[in-house]
């Protein structure tokens, strides 16, 4: 059988009887309870974090224009700092951080398309 | 498919007095288009349904980072995506797991399902659809099976309209190789 099109016409996938009635019923029954503290606190974390290493970089940079480095050095640090900002930032995102990102994404492709899913 | 006003739902999902509700609705209108994403990619019943769960779970918890920029429709169908690839790749990166056998699993678990039905033919069909790398199998089953248009595919997938239709046509073309070496 070359035509695949013939593929489409039966699916031969099966799902349990009420299955999608009772998979509401049983996901709503699990979803955690929402609380909003915990998320100021961890943005509030986050920057916390930032503003105190973005701080030592700055104090590191200080030091090292005062005992006069060569110009080669200056750029390793300066280099260093960043990386290790960079690091940080990247490994302080989390789920949130990626579905909002998701998000985005997909606006810019919307945007670009002028398409929505059809629903 | 239930119609709603996407700024008013969204405004009802940011609402903690009616944010459980509005997500029923979300749960009761997108849950059997989700399971189709998900399944056609993890084959079996019971896979499909725990990483269903995990889209819906993931979409809660992360809700108040939707602010309603894109389609609520098109946020979830990336969430399904990326599930389905996670739990897939998860497979294969098992350390005794080779990318043949991971393939060869999927399709054993299907051959095993009781909610599979199909014929020698539609699992040969399977088997042609396993030969294709993830993402090209994706893109298949939302232009094939969901009949999506490539404007929302690439929405969704992050990929240009030219790059799927390449991507369609020589998915089409290896499942035809397949079918006809095994004929």
């Amino acid at each position: 059988m070359n035509n695949i099109d013939n593929f489409k016409k039966k699916n031969p996938f099966t799902v349990p009887e009420n299955y999608f009635e009772e998979f509401e019923k049983k996901l709503m029954e699990q979803l955690p309870e929402k609380t909003s503290e915990p998320k100021k606190q961890k943005f509030t974390t986050i920057k916390k974090v930032i503003i105190s290493l973005v701080a030592t970089a700055a104090v590191m940079a200080g030091v090292m224009f005062m005992i006069k480095p060569t110009t080669q050095e200056a750029v390793t640090v300066a280099e260093a700092t960043n990386t290790e900002t960079q690091e940080v930032v990247f490994t302080s995102s989390e789920d949130e951080d990626f579905y909002q990102f998701l998000e985005d994404d997909a606006t810019r492709k919307e945007a670009t398309s002028g398409y929505y899913v059809s629903l | 498919m239930a119609q709603w006003n996407e700024t008013e739902m969204l405004q009802r999902l940011q609402n903690a007095d009616t944010q459980r509700e509005a997500f029923a609705q979300v749960v009761r209108t997108y849950s059997e288009r989700m399971y189709w994403v998900v399944r056609r990619v993890v084959l079996s019943h019971d896979d499909a349904n725990d990483v269903l769960q995990n889209v819906f779970i993931k979409a809660w918890t992360n809700i108040e980072s939707f602010k309603g920029d894109a389609k609520l429709s098109t946020w979830l169908y990336k969430i399904a995506v990326n599930e389905s690839i996670t739990f897939i790749n998860r497979q294969r990166m098992h350390p005794s797991t080779s990318i043949d056998d991971a393939d060869s699993g999927l399709l054993s678990k299907l051959e095993s399902d009781e909610y599979f039905d199909g014929d020698e033919l539609q699992r040969n069909f399977q088997r042609a659809l396993l030969t294709l790398p993830e993402k090209q199998r994706l893109v298949f089953n939302m232009k094939y099976f969901d009949e999506m248009k490539y404007e929302d595919i690439s929405a969704i997938v992050g990929t240009s309209v030219g790059a799927l239709k390449a991507s369609y046509h020589h998915a089409v073309q290896k499942i035809r190789a397949f079918l006809e070496q095994t004929d």
